[in-house]
């Protein structure tokens, strides 16, 4: 079904600009505040890193685990992402926490890394490489597992190679992003980060609602098409919540970067 | 948690798959108790499909909605 496919590949660009978007903060942070070679080199060592993990997992998931078992286990798995993200999403909608998050994040790191002492120099810097490493590999791990599982669920399906698909979806957020930060040279505060948190929120626990349930055995009303009743159900319910949540709101409440993450 | 054991570096691991894959024990506790009684409910008492597919739903939004709450416990509603 082309609707699935289109699904699987918005519901994967979506999500990795997100990951994509936090990475790359913490990249030009570091690459701004102590050097360009060490927020490289540390991000071209996550990349390596992700691509050596990724090769053996999807190699892995894909020969070895048994469709339902994976659907499963992806459900539980995205669910916990999406409920995550959608937690944080109408807590900044109803004014608990602060909207941006990369500005605060961007801030914060920028008078850690200041209070550290951290001077430019042009030789390799272990902290700057190994914190550009981390965050690369860890929201990196983030979008290949997006990538995977979204994938997996069309391939499944015998509706052609969904991980290429996924995998083409989160190379052109990556592409995107890049070229968006290249262009403004600023930590990405001028993406609406919560609107696409929130819709990745709705879309991760909308699919690992409907595959979760398909791998517990549960038939959904229409199959695919019920993907469109959730998505409707947890949008309701989130903006129920938002309004539940306003009058909690401090009006002139300090938003510290800790408190947006 | 004591200062020591948030050293150990297997305490920390396990924090950091936590906080990697959930975050949250509210929600964690709320999307094992929809796919524990969903499995119960469609293999041991094969119920309506119906109600089976209700429950699991509102078991994952009782998650969110209660840590939601929460949240806005520890805060005092201004008076209309």
């Amino acid at each position: 079904m082309i609707t699935h496919v289109g699904a699987v590949f918005v519901a994967s660009f979506l999500a990795s600009t997100v990951e994509f978007v936090e990475a790359f903060t913490i990249v030009l942070v570091i690459g701004a505040t102590i050097n360009w070679k060490s927020s490289l080199a540390g991000a071209g060592l996550g990349i390596l890193a992700l691509a050596a993990i990724v090769s053996i997992l999807g190699t892995a998931l894909v020969r070895f685990v048994p469709i339902n078992a994976l659907r499963l286990v992806v459900g539980v798995l995205l669910v916990l992402f999406g409920l995550k993200w959608l937690k944080k999403s109408i807590m900044r909608y109803a004014g608990l926490k602060a909207l941006h998050d990369e500005e605060a994040i961007y801030e914060e790191q920028l008078s850690e890394l200041r209070a550290a002492g951290k001077a430019k120099s042009t030789s390799i810097d272990p902290f700057g490489l190994v914190t550009a490493f981390k965050s690369v590999l860890l929201e990196g791990l983030e979008v290949a597992f997006i990538v995977i599982t979204f994938g997996i669920q069309i391939s499944g399906k015998g509706q052609g190679n969904g991980i290429a698909i996924a995998s083409l979806a989160a190379a052109l957020a990556f592409v995107v992003v890049v070229a968006i930060g290249a262009a403004v040279r600023a930590p990405l505060q001028r993406i609406p980060e919560n609107t696409l948190k929130y819709v990745v929120g709705i879309m991760l626990t909308t699919f690992g609602t409907f595959w979760g349930g398909e791998g517990l055995g549960i038939v959904w009303w229409g199959n695919d098409i019920f993907l469109l009743v959730l998505a409707a159900f947890y949008l309701v319910i989130s903006w129920f919540l938002v309004t539940r949540l306003r009058p909690y709101a401090q009006p002139a409440s300090i938003k510290t970067a800790e408190e947006a993450r | 948690m004591s200062d020591k054991t948030r050293k150990n570096p297997l305490v920390k691991a396990l924090a950091a798959i936590y906080d990697f894959f959930a975050g949250d024990h509210i929600i964690l506790a709320g999307v094992a108790a929809a796919f524990v009684v969903g499995a119960l409910l469609v293999h041991t008492l094969h119920g309506p499909m119906a109600i089976d597919l209700i429950v699991f739903v509102a078991l994952i939004v009782g998650g969110l909605v209660l840590t939601l709450r929460r949240e806005a416990a520890g805060r005092e509603k201004p008076r209309q």
